[in-house]
């Protein structure tokens, strides 16, 4: 007889991608619920297993992987040829903003960036699995809708959208005084000429 | 940002210069710095300004426009379509200026939506998602932080396919084959013919009996598929030259054809 963990741990190795739960009782075909409470047990079992080991299990968006612990990433990152992917700064912001303010246009993302999306940078998120469409807003051109996929928060090791860092408050409008500001301008202004 | 700290220093009769000039300081190669290191208008207006520990709020906006439209003519002869949107800026810099500078219409101000609140507020929001996205960018991320640990499977030994045939298995095949070819015969089709007039004369000859006719009514016992739609057929050409109306009871009841009003009466 095989013992569970180790079943569970045999696949969780094997899967190169992260497995639900419900893939784990579909795979052992597991319908009752005292079946699938070992399961998740199992899980935790495994879990503390491997602590203090370079390997570890975690939990992500699209259930559960093993993963070499980040402080050994630098040694494996020597073993790639290909360097890992830089993101740059217009496609970290165009990819921060389809996750805050998701579902977006490419206009909405222009308008907060104040520069035109580059194709390359919507073709690299698509790429990669990040972003992809979902449906088309109803205006004038319809212009696609982005949002962003499961994947996008396994790579970048999140559960949910929810554990995205918090996204800082916009200061309150009422505090600026605008009539005061343009005021000291033209002053500073005319004090220059003088 | 850093990288503009990290430039050579300039040298003037032989010193460093390791201060910034108080007045407006343009490194070389301004414009492939501008592209390379700012990841938009807006990001390289927040820095203009933040350089000077200026919060957003208190920002003297004839200055920034004047440094921020400096730099842009520094791209006279560089490539205008990469900084198209830089260009864009400066317009709207130069506008909002313009409205500053000018003596305002007492009337038109109540209307007016302040330029310079609007421009706070597009850096405000701008500024949110820049500082949000470089914590994004420190999530752990897989394939730069994150590599995923699996066990190589061991290789499986696939049992090999038999061979299952014997030779009945061949005659049995040549029996089955032989059993197709009788049931291959050839069938003789006839051709019906029906013509749309005889069912006219029908489906009129019916009617001087009867108010209404259903259409299953006018088909002959045995008559095949073809005669119905000429049956059909029949009774729509009669209805196109107004010898009979079609008509209808209730939604997908019974159709029923009967004489013209003008006929009967």
């Amino acid at each position: 007889m095989k013992n569970l963990k180790d079943r569970v741990e045999a696949i969780l190795f094997s899967a190169n991608r992260p497995l639900s739960l419900d893939n784990i009782f579909d795979l052992f075909e597991v319908e009752d619920e005292e079946k699938k409470s070992k399961i998740i047990s199992a899980l935790y079992q495994i879990k503390r297993d491997y602590e203090g080991k370079a390997v570890e299990l975690v939990e992500v968006a699209s259930g559960y992987r093993f993963q070499i612990k980040q402080n050994f990433s630098e040694d494996v990152a020597k073993l790639w040829e290909v360097k890992p992917l830089k993101l740059s700064r217009a496609t970290l912001e165009t990819i921060s903003i389809i996750a805050y303010m998701q579902p977006v246009t490419r206009g909405d993302i222009e308008e907060i960036r104040g520069v035109s999306v580059a194709t390359s940078v919507v073709k690299l998120l698509i790429d990669q699995g990040w972003a992809k469409i979902k449906g088309y807003r109803d205006v004038p051109g319809r212009p696609a809708l982005f949002i962003t996929t499961q994947k996008f928060l396994d790579d970048f090791s999140l559960k949910s959208l929810n554990e995205l860092p918090e996204l800082p408050n916009l200061p309150d409008i009422l505090s600026i005084d605008p009539e005061l500001s343009l005021q000291n301008d033209v002053d500073a202004e005319r004090s220059k000429n003088i | 940002m850093n990288s503009v700290k990290e430039i050579n220093l300039p040298k003037v009769k032989g010193s460093e210069i390791n201060e910034l000039p108080e007045s407006l300081y343009i490194p070389p190669k301004a414009l492939l710095l501008l592209l390379d290191v700012f990841s938009g208008p807006m990001d390289f207006l927040l820095y203009l300004i933040q350089r000077k520990n200026l919060d957003i709020l208190e920002v003297n906006l004839v200055d920034i426009t004047d440094q921020y439209i400096s730099y842009i003519s520094l791209m006279d002869t560089m490539e205008y379509e990469l900084a198209g949107d830089y260009l864009s800026m400066a317009a709207y810099l130069a506008e909002i200026k313009s409205r500053i500078l000018l003596p305002r219409d007492q009337e038109d101000d109540e209307v007016d939506s302040d330029p310079k609140a609007e421009l706070i507020r597009r850096l405000q929001e701008y500024q949110r998602f820049k500082a949000v996205s470089l914590e994004i960018d420190e999530l752990p991320r897989v394939d730069r932080d994150i590599f995923g640990a699996s066990a190589k499977l061991p290789e499986f030994e696939l049992p090999k396919p038999k061979n299952f045939y014997d030779k009945n298995d061949l005659s049995f095949a040549l029996r089955s084959i032989l059993e197709q070819l009788n049931n291959m015969q050839s069938h003789k089709v006839t051709l019906e013919n029906i013509s749309v007039e005889s069912k006219m004369k029908l489906l009129l000859k019916s009617l001087k009996t009867r108010d209404f006719i259903s259409l299953p009514e006018l088909v002959l016992k045995g008559e095949s598929k073809l005669a119905i739609s000429v049956i059909l057929v029949a009774a729509l050409e009669l209805n196109r030259k107004g010898y009979i109306e079609v008509v209808q009871a209730e939604q997908f009841g019974e159709i029923y054809f009967k004489n013209t009003e003008e006929i009967l009466h």
